[in-house]
């Protein structure tokens, strides 16, 4: 985009012409509720801050773009993940031959106030570590089940999947993510573990 | 087949939740979560992402809604503009392609006169293949050839202004 065209289009975006069907103030108040944790999930489940912050922007972009939005909050958040969930995996296979992977020791970048540092610290690269470990699905199921608090229904929704198979996925992955923190636990204390 | 579900999994989440786990709890629930493999898997799984969660929620630096929509909306018109300029383009080249045509058509009728004029200014110009074979040809096809050649005649140079037209907008 030249400074020609953003010049012309900052004058063409004070036009009262509709680019999008849902208006200014709701998309307000719906970015304010979803952005920051939008970005959280994006940013651990793609790995990279900055590829974090244009994915965030694209999946806004692609949200108001669509011809019409789920008439409820929970549903629209929904939707909007389900947009976010579908970049991130476009961006993984862009990325073909690298597996994008949550970053194992980025909490040491990471500012953290108050509290045991130490221990927050080291409990973020551990997570960090295990989480790599897994597919990128359990990752998904995992984060929106345990960090946004989502209902089986809203996992089913944002990911895709059928609702009746998330209870069995999201076990298996938990399982699978408790074994790895209890095995990097155990290498980092005595060894070994439960298998 | 194990149980994937334990009843008191909803106890261990709200009790994480409120950050009463693990030291301010009961003992009953600590003693369930002991026991309990899905429920000690479950506290081992989401007492660090919660925890992640919500220090990464804290470093969390996003623009603010007013910037997105501006640049949701820059963007929108922008391809809305290149969506629109698209057969504009398409329309351009054909008038282009039709005026280089017709150019070259009237210079090849035209030639044997030309060459003439030029002979006469002491010019020794090539002289070009024969056109008779085309102007047999077209006027053996007669009214259907004359009457699209008629039509591309009028409509390059209205497609070519109305091109040029929307450029300058
Ligand atoms: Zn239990």
């Amino acid at each position: 985009m030249t400074l020609g065209d953003v010049e012309r289009l900052e004058r063409a975006t004070g036009d009262s012409e509709q680019t999008f069907v849902m208006d200014e103030t709701t998309f307000r108040a719906f970015y304010d509720r979803t952005a920051r944790p939008l970005w959280v999930y994006l940013y651990r489940m793609c790995g990279d801050a900055q590829r974090a912050d244009d994915l965030l922007q694209e999946a806004y972009y692609r949200f108001l773009r669509a011809g019409s939005h789920p008439a409820d909050d929970a549903h629209r958040r929904n939707y909007l993940y389900r947009i976010a969930t579908n970049l991130v995996r476009d961006a993984r296979r862009r990325v073909r031959g690298v597996e994008v992977e949550l970053p194992a020791d980025d909490a040491h970048d990471a500012p953290v106030s108050g509290g045991d540092v130490a221990r927050q610290v080291s409990a973020r690269t551990d997570l960090g570590r295990a989480m790599a470990h897994l597919t990128a699905r359990e990752r998904d199921l995992l984060w929106l089940a345990y960090a946004e608090g989502s209902s089986h229904g809203e996992i089913a929704e944002s990911l895709g999947l059928k609702a009746g198979s998330i209870r069995m996925l999201l076990f298996r992955a938990r399982r699978r993510l408790a074994w790895l923190l209890q095995r990097g636990e155990s290498r980092g204390t005595a060894g070994g573990g439960r298998a | 087949m194990r149980p994937t579900e334990c009843p008191r999994e909803q106890d261990v989440m709200d009790a994480i939740a409120s950050g009463r786990w693990p030291h301010r709890c009961d003992a009953e629930l600590h003693a369930h979560v002991e026991a309990c493999d899905l429920c000690s898997d479950l506290a081992e799984v989401v007492v660090p992402i919660r925890d992640d969660f919500e220090q990464t929620l804290y470093e969390a630096r996003v623009p603010t809604a007013g910037a997105t929509w501006w640049r949701a909306q820059v963007r929108a018109r922008l391809e809305a503009r290149e969506a629109a300029s698209r057969p504009i383009r398409a329309v351009t080249a054909v008038a282009l392609a039709c005026s280089t045509g017709l150019l070259a058509a009237v210079l090849t009728l035209a030639w044997p006169w030309m060459r003439t004029w030029l002979w006469a200014q002491g010019i020794d110009a090539p002289v070009l293949p024969d056109p008779s074979g085309v102007i047999a040809l077209l006027a053996g096809r007669g009214l259907p050839l004359a009457i699209g050649a008629a039509l591309i005649a009028l409509a390059a140079p209205v497609a070519l202004i109305l091109a040029l037209s929307e450029r300058r907008h």
